[in-house]
């Protein structure tokens, strides 16, 4: 008899989707040889199973027990290359997903795994910096800042000890991709660790990964064992030691000096700047804090060249960009494109346009401190710079659609909340300014509010913008604001006389 | 698991730090919730004890991360997503629901011993949303209807 | 004024007194400002006297930034970023008061008047804050607000959490500045707020009596709100004026500034431009001088009639004691009369009673309590340095490469050092500590050298030893400054690390490791205590110290030296001016001619050549009848010299004792003639802290019904008695010593106005003083090595006496008690303990807690025994600050040879367990409550 290979991921949404109940089924089918491989993304066609075609994968979407034996069989199914919601992106930190065995290391190395690093440990620190300074990557964490600078602040800063810290925080609801990565491709994130700590000259490295993500920080801790057995952790004459470290569900932990003080084992309260983490972080030590996905970029710039990367991209937005498309669309799910498309493209070539039965009303880039779009609104370019001037952020890469059913005030009211409850407490502005928000906007909720009171909104959120420690005050209000901006009605609706 | 579960003490002498190493407050109490499913207020004059740390250091940390709880939960914990990706897809419902299901106080743990409900923002399973979550298993596209069904594999 | 990111540059620049202050030029609000480098835009701008609103920061804490009032502009920056966080760069326009800092500033007071609580209780600092920005109402409408609860459990001040405003600096000064680390920032978001401990876990408020606070009060000092306030001041209501003064306990010196109202101290506050303190205090000199208006203070003369007290006029008793003294002179010549001088009086007052012994009685029969302290330290430094006093400053702490602590426990006997120490350890400076017991410096020191009681001098050769045979000599140094290398190389050959581990039971590798971090560091600067000095070999174990400085070059440089924590708050001064058998002021050798001479010339007396009695050989003389007249002044022998049975037998064979004191002292029960004493608070005068450094006291407030200060005292004696002193002020009496004294040369009442003080020598009116000592040369032109062999202590325990007994200080109470037990020091600490090893207490069944009689070859003591981490097995320690455990009932007469200094440190002593029906209430009373406080 002929035994059928199936992939089928084992991603937590895919699993979320139904992923186990059919890989009970298959395992226990004689003819079936059942590959659990990582997910392409595409979260509205799951659960999935893909199997060998002619030429490629094919798939089959949204499977059920039913559909089980029709696949063995191999009747049916659809080439993964027809998907254009596939074949429509650039896929460099996501090239494996849906293809690879997350902890297969011969598979990573396969399909050019640690080449980068190969190349990295040839070349000067100098050298591999200059190398970022060409690509003009810059960190996907949210501040957008220049990675070669910080790695340059913090090699040219002697000390005794140095340190590597992944920010795998990811608290930004409505994003997942750092998540995919250490479940789906976690010798990516090692082999970028390993080549900015040979560039720094760090000691240890440290990944610190939200509670929320258990499988995640099982998938990263199991790699990194691999990667030691196989002897891919020696750097520099030594082993270099890379621990993983789980945070207690505060969302500013995810502020890099805040995750520092976690990660010391301190209050997770943010610090001020200077001293930045590049030259005095983790223990006072020059420390590299950056996400995950910046770590998971520099492997390929390292093996192809900064030259190549920064050819992607726009100008002063060079490479591509995870975008994590939630909410009430068609089509939720990971997509990996150069900067430079507009947000209207994304939501209808990706997003597929609202989900059965939903009329569109806004959409929120960026994460809960995003700025929210009405519909005119949504020609804007996907890059920091346009975003910028509209004074809103990508942050993170996550869009929420919300439909028509939506009510604003409750919105900003739910936002505000979140401010209030996530504050670390230390900074007037937001200490106090996002509980006295909250309570503004219970007042117009119970329709008890003046227009007195949302001047006074308004004049409280450019004190949290202006005077805020940290960016987390610094952007509380603008969701709020761009709500009352656009959908005004709704809040004079509501207020008083 | 072979030996029986290490006491809370032999737990936090585990984690004693070697002359000259750095205590770490935080993932002591991580260490001890992990086993004990909480903190007990009592732990906390061992820790500073052991770690050569003060007990406010220590009553500082326990008291700032909401994750660390001083009381044991019920059996079985279930996270309701409040991220924006589940409120744009009407996580208020679920929410309704599970309480409904399981019984009064939708946050803390409810009256029912058996569940305590939590509000938390974001999964990670927003492609899927609205989420809840389980003990450590994730439902995603969960409708309100499904709920009872969900938690009586539970009871 | 220091600011914390100078004390950084000072610890990481190489040779601080040396560097060169390079300067930032920048311009704020228009005006031109030079600020120093590392410094912030907010301290620049206050040191330009530019004051940009703040609340969060403070100059003795590090940058935070959390209240963000101070926000400002800087030009071709966007943003508004907080001055206090903000580095001043050259070049740098700041605006601090653009009209959109100032509308924001206006909100954020207003978001903090929203959160207190509404019946106008709002903390003043808010309210001026929002007249000066012209906020005039609050727009919220109903929100919630602070939690309103008090926290007034410590005996000295409480928290009120209502007018908070949660910006932890009193988290961040017990931290940064304390070390103790009792408060911590509760919860987060809104509801961020300070708590003392952990009690708030249970739900109860009263966070600080569980805590670990010691009280310092550096919190207090550092709240910008009254959210944490001193009790007095609740009581009272705030000083309406303050007057500059010096506190009077250790020998730290801190200076104060003592809040007075309605003519009573209401609060003691610690002066910023305190150059021994730099505004911070310990518990017992911010919160321990209530004494003064204690029920049972002495307020008039009072003569013995049999066994009962008779008040009497100071006229009859000035004139009683004149009589007497002239009396006993005629009868039975000069010798037949002493005086003990207090170390807790002022330089002025210990002058006069040594130039009244000296000219009206023509006697040396005078010492001060510096005998039984440090007396060992002052032989033993004249002998290899030529001079006794501390090398180094205090500031030294913020220069030293490494610190060595031999003997010493400065977190509880001299705190603001101790604080210090703990900051320096803090930036990373490396900490020894040499002592028996665990203490706190050495529960955090890198290294801590455990040795069993009475063994430093082998301990110290030991390091010698490793040091002489690893080439670690600074040999640069001992050929150009030092004589007798050799011997002292010599000495050592065969004090091996092995040898010595068998000694003194340290591991030979902490030895070998200690040695080489003390020669290696670059500078090392060396602190002890009476661990060193009062043992059998006291002067020897000082010596031994020395030694290793000069083999290593440890001397004379900033940030090094061999610096004895001098313990009284004067007894560094008694001794300098002249309280001593040996010496005349200023160390000088009585049989000098020259000097002869000059004191003939100035006081119309011959100077006694004759070396006088110290105190030990008085007791010795009462007891055999030569001694027939005794002056004590301040100083309570009968609780606190050693072998206190021989010390009363001695005092009651005295035919005239007077005693002079604030209280009724255990030594006062004996006199024949009581006087009372003039507190610090209540005369002027000046202190000689630890650092050589001469400070002014203050009249803050008068004496009870005209209380006469000790010095107006020995003024009224000596004329009556035919030598008329007239001083009309303190100032004239310095003016006398600064004249006959040339280390004092330089020393006067005006040059003292500057709050600085002088440190000695002060070798002219031009002369700035001296803050290093030894820099291009020694007294004696060169040091001397001493080799000095190790000698077992005076006891061993034995079958009979098990337990090696340790005695010494605890934070809370201070010597013989008689002030501390005077105030609300007693509700933390009201009893002396006995600290023993768990396993002993166990050995014994002993529960914490438990009466145990403590039994010696002398005597015996009933003490509460308590289980400590902090002494060794078969070790007990005990403090002496209760009269009724009569700890020095236990402890011989057994001294160190050449200074005399008393074998506190060492004792064989049984441990006895007591039932309670065994003790008479009186004992009974004493220790049933036991309140007691271990600083671990
Ligand atoms: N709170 C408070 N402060 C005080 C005083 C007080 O009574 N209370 N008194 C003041 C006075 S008068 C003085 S002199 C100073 C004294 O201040 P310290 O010198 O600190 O006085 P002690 O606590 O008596 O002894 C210091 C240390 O010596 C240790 N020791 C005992 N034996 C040995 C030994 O053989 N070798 C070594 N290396 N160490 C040993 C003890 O364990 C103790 O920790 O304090 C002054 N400050
Ligand atoms: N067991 C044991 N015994 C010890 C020690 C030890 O380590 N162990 N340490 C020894 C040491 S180092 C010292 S210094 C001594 C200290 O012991 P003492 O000098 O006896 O004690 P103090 O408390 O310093 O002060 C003595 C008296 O001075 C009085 N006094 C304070 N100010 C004034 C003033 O301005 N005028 C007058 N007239 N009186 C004043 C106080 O009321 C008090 O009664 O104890 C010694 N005793
Ligand atoms: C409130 C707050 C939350 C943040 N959360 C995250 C996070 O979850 N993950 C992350 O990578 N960066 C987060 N950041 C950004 C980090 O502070 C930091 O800029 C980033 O980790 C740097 O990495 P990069 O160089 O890759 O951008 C957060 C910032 C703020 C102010
Ligand atoms: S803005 Fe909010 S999160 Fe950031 S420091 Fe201030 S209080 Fe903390
Ligand atoms: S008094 Fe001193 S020790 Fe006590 S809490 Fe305040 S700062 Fe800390
Ligand atoms: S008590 Fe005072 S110092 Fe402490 S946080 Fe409140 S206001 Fe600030
Ligand atoms: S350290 Fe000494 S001088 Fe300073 S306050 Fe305390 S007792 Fe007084
Ligand atoms: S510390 Fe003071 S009392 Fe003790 S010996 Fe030195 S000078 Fe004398
Ligand atoms: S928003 Fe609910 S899982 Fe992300
Ligand atoms: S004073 Fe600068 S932020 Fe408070
Ligand atoms: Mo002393």
């Amino acid at each position: 008899m002929t035994i059928a290979r199936l992939y089928l991921s084992n991603d937590t949404s895919s699993r979320a989707a139904g992923a186990d109940r059919l890989a009970k089924r298959l395992g226990e089918q004689a003819d079936v040889q059942l590959v659990r491989t990582s997910s392409r993304g595409a979260f509205y066609l799951e659960p999935m199973i893909e199997r060998d075609g002619p030429e490629g994968r094919l798939l089959w979407p949204h499977v059920t027990l039913e559909d089980l034996p029709g696949i063995i069989a191999g009747r049916g199914g659809r080439s993964v290359d027809s998907v254009s919601y596939l074949a429509g992106q650039t896929r460099l930190i996501f090239s494996n997903f849906g293809i690879t065995e997350p902890l297969a290391l011969d598979e990573y190395q396969a399909r050019g795994g640690f080449k980068g690093l190969e190349t990295a440990l040839a070349m000067t620190p100098e050298a591999i910096i200059g190398e970022l300074k060409l690509s003009r990557l810059r960190g996907r964490g949210g501040a957008a800042f220049p990675v070669w600078n910080k790695w340059q602040a913090a090699q040219q800063t002697d000390a005794d000890e140095k340190y590597v810290v992944v920010n795998a925080d990811e608290g930004d609801a409505g994003t997942y991709c750092d998540r995919m990565v250490m479940e789906g491709d976690p010798f990516r994130l090692i082999e970028g660790i390993l080549i900015c700590a040979h560039a720094i000259g760090a000691t240890k490295g440290y990944i610190y990964c939200r509670q929320e993500y258990p499988a995640a920080a099982w998938a990263i801790r199991t790699a990194i064992q691999k990667a030691d057995e196989a002897e891919l952790l020696e750097l520099d004459g030594r082993t270099f030691s890379i621990e993983v470290v789980t945070g207690a569900g505060s969302y500013v932990c995810g502020e890099e000096t805040a995750l520092l003080e976690s990660l010391e084992g301190r209050r997770g309260v943010v610090r001020a700047k200077p001293p930045y983490p590049a030259v005095a972080g983790l223990y006072q030590k020059p420390t590299i804090v950056s996400n995950v996905l910046t770590f998971a970029t520099v492997p390929n710039i390292l093996a192809r060249g900064g030259v190549w990367y920064a050819s992607l991209g726009t100008e002063r937005s060079s490479g591509t960009i995870a975008l994590q498309i939630g909410g009430r669309v068609k089509q939720p799910g990971l997509v990996e494109i150069p900067f430079g498309m507009t947000l209207r493209q994304v939501l209808d070539e990706f997003g597929g346009g609202m989900a059965p039965g939903a009329r569109f009303k806004a959409v929120q880039v960026g994460g809960p401190l995003g700025s929210l779009f009405p519909e005119s609104k949504l020609d804007v370019r996907i890059c920091y710079d346009a975003f910028a001037e509209a004074g809103a952020i990508l942050g993170h890469g996550g869009i929420v659609v919300y439909d028509d059913s939506t009510d604003m005030v409750e919105l900003s009211r739910h936002l505000m909340a979140f401010t209030a409850d996530e504050s670390c407490g230390k900074c007037t502005p937001c200490r106090i300014g996002s509980i006295r928000g909250r309570e503004i906007l219970e007042l117009v909720q119970s329709g008890r509010a003046t227009p007195d009171d949302l001047s006074l909104l308004a004049d409280l959120g450019e004190t949290m913008k202006i005077a805020s420690l940290c960016a987390f005050g610094g952007r509380a209000p603008y969701p709020v604001l761009t709500a009352i901006e656009h959908f005004p009605e709704e809040f004079r609706r509501k207020v008083r006389g | 698991m072979s030996k029986h579960p290490p006491t809370p003490i032999e737990l936090i002498e585990s984690c004693r730090p070697q002359p000259m190493a750095r205590p770490n407050v935080l993932k002591t109490l991580l260490v001890i919730q992990q086993t004990c499913g909480h903190v007990p207020v009592a732990a906390v004059q061992e820790v500073a004890r052991v770690l050569g740390v003060t007990e406010a250091d220590v009553a500082g940390v326990l008291s700032y991360y909401p994750d660390l709880r001083t009381a044991p939960p019920a059996r079985h914990v279930i996270r309701v997503c409040m991220g924006e990706s589940c409120t744009a897809n009407h996580c208020a419902a679920v929410l309704r629901a599970v309480v409904d299901s399981v019984g009064q106080g939708n946050d803390g743990t409810a009256s029912d011993a058996r569940f305590t409900v939590e509000k938390v923002y974001c999964m990670g399973n927003c492609a899927l949303s609205p989420t809840v979550v389980v003990g450590q298993d994730v439902y995603g596209r969960v409708e309100p209807l499904l709920i009872p069904s969900i938690l009586e594999r539970y009871r | 004024m220091k600011h914390k990111s100078e004390l950084r540059n000072a610890a990481s620049s190489p040779s601080p007194r040396a560097s060169s202050p390079s300067t930032v030029a920048l311009t704020i609000d228009g005006r031109p400002v030079t600020a120093r480098p590392g410094d912030t835009i907010y301290i620049a701008a206050k040191r330009a006297g530019i004051s940009i609103p703040s609340l969060c920061a403070s100059d003795h804490l590090a940058p935070f930034g959390s209240c963000r009032l101070c926000i400002c502009e800087i030009e071709g920056r966007p943003g508004t970023p907080a001055s206090c966080t903000t580095p001043a760069q050259e070049g740098m326009r700041v605006s601090t008061g653009g009209e959109i800092v100032q509308h924001h500033r206006r909100n954020i007071v207003e978001l903090f008047l929203s959160e207190q609580s509404e019946q106008g209780q709002q903390a003043q600092t808010l309210a001026d804050l929002a007249r000066s920005l012209g906020l005039r109402k609050v727009r919220y409408r109903d929100p919630e607000r602070r939690m309103a609860y008090e926290d007034t459990s410590n005996p000295f001040f409480s928290f009120r959490n209502d007018i908070c405003v949660s910006c932890a600096r009193c988290v961040r000064a017990c931290e940064e500045i304390q070390g103790t680390n009792a408060l911590t920032m509760m919860g987060r978001a809104f509801w961020t707020t300070p708590v003392a401990g952990a009690a708030f876990l249970s739900g109860s408020p009263d966070g600080f009596a569980a805590s670990n606070c010691v009280s310092c009060g550096a919190c207090v000092k550092e709240c910008p709100t009254g959210a944490l306030t001193e009790k007095t001041v609740l009581e009272h209501g705030p000083p309406d004026r303050f007057v500059r003064t010096t506190c009077a306990y250790c020998g730290v010196g801190c200076a104060f500034d003592a809040g007075v109202r309605d003519g009573q101290v209401v609060q003691m506050i610690p002066a910023d431009d305190g150059p021994s303190n730099l505004g911070h205090a310990c518990m017992k000199g911010r919160f321990g001088w209530t004494y003064i208006t204690a029920e049972d203070r002495v307020r008039t003369p009072l003569l013995r009639e049999g066994n009962t007290w008779k008040e009497i006029s100071w006229e009859t008793a000035l004139d009683r004691i004149a009589q007497e003294f002239s009396r006993i002179k005629t009868e039975h010549g000069p010798d037949a009369l002493a005086t003990i001088s207090s170390s807790r009086g002022t330089n002025e007052e210990n002058y006069l009673f040594g130039k009244f012994m000296r000219c009206v009685i023509g006697t040396n029969h005078i010492d001060n309590c510096a005998r039984v302290c440090h007396s060992a330290t002052v032989t033993g430094m004249m002998e290899t340095l030529g001079a006794s006093a501390a090398t180094n400053s205090i500031e030294d702490f913020d220069h030293a490469r490494l610190i060595m602590v031999v003997g010493a426990n400065p977190t509880e006997s001299h705190p603001v050092v101790g604080a210090r120490i703990k900051q320096a350890h803090r930036r990373g400076v490396p900490l020894i500590v040499i002592d028996p017991r665990r203490t706190e410096l050495a529960r955090l020191a890198d290294l801590h050298l455990q040795l069993e009681p009475g063994t430093n001098v082998a301990l110290l050769n030991g390091m010698g030893h490793v040091i002489a045979k690893e080439g670690l000599i600074d040999h640069v140094f001992t050929n150009k400054r030092t004589d007798g290398l050799d011997e002292w190389v010599k000495t050592v050959a065969d004090c091996t690390p092995e040898k010595t581990e068998q000694i003194t039971g340290v591991p030979a590798y902490l030895i070998r490791d200690a040695a080489r971090r003390y020669a290696l560091s670059g500078s090392s600067l060396s602190v002890h205590g009476l661990g060193v000095t009062e043992h059998r070999w006291g002067s020897h174990g000082v010596i031994a110290l020395v030694n290793l400085a000069l083999a290593t070059g440890n001397v004379g440089r900033p940030g090094t030296g061999i610096n004895p924590l001098r313990g009284q708050n004067n007894v560094q001064g008694a001794s300098d001016v002249g309280c001593l058998p040996t010496y005349f002021a200023g160390y000088q050798p009585l049989d000098d001619p020259k000097l002869a001479a000059l004191h003939q010339q100035i006081t119309g007396r011959p100077l006694p050549a004759k070396r006088g009695m110290k105190t030990p050989d008085m007791w010795d003389a009462a007891l055999d009848g030569r001694l027939k007249a005794l002056w004590i002044i301040g100083y309570d022998v009968a609780q606190t010299d050693p072998n206190l049975k021989k010390v009363h037998e001695a005092l009651r064979q005295v035919e005239f004792l007077v005693v002079q004191d604030l209280f009724m002292s255990e030594t006062a029960k004996f006199a024949h003639l009581v006087l009372p004493g003039a507190s610090f608070l209540e005369k002027d005068g000046t202190f000689t802290n630890l650092e050589r450094r001469i400070q002014r006291i203050r009249k803050a407030v008068d004496p009870p019904n005209g209380i006469l200060p000790d010095w107006r005292v020995a003024c009224e004696v000596s004329t009556r008695m035919g030598y008329p002193m007239r001083y009309r002020y303190p100032s004239e009496i310095m003016d006398e010593i600064a004249r006959l004294t040339p280390m004092f040369a330089g020393v006067s009442y005006d040059r003292l106005e500057d709050h600085a003080g002088l440190q000695w020598p002060v070798l002219g009116p031009s002369h700035d003083g001296t803050s290093l000592m030894h820099r291009e040369t020694f007294p004696k032109g060169k040091a001397r090595f001493v080799g000095v062999d190790y000698l077992p202590p005076g006891e061993a325990a034995n079958e009979d006496y098990p337990f090696v007994l340790t005695t010494g200080r605890i934070l809370q109470h201070y010597n013989c008690g008689a002030q501390t037990r005077r105030t609300d020091i007693l509700e933390v600490v009201d009893t002396d303990v006995l600290e023993m090893h768990p396993a002993d207490m166990e050995r014994l069944h002993l529960d914490d807690g438990a009466i145990v009689r403590l039994v010696s070859a002398r005597g015996q003591a009933l003490l509460p025994a308590v289980s400590s981490p902090r002494v060794l097995q078969g070790h007990v320690f005990t403090s002496f600050h209760f009269p009724a455990s009569t700890v020095n009932e236990l402890l011989s007469s057994s001294a160190d040879e050449s200074s005399k200094c008393p074998e506190y440190k060492v004792s064989a002593v049984r441990v006895e367990p007591v039932e309670r029906e065994e003790l008479d209430s009186e004992d009974e009373a004493e220790l049933r409550h036991m309140r007691r406080r271990l600083i671990l």
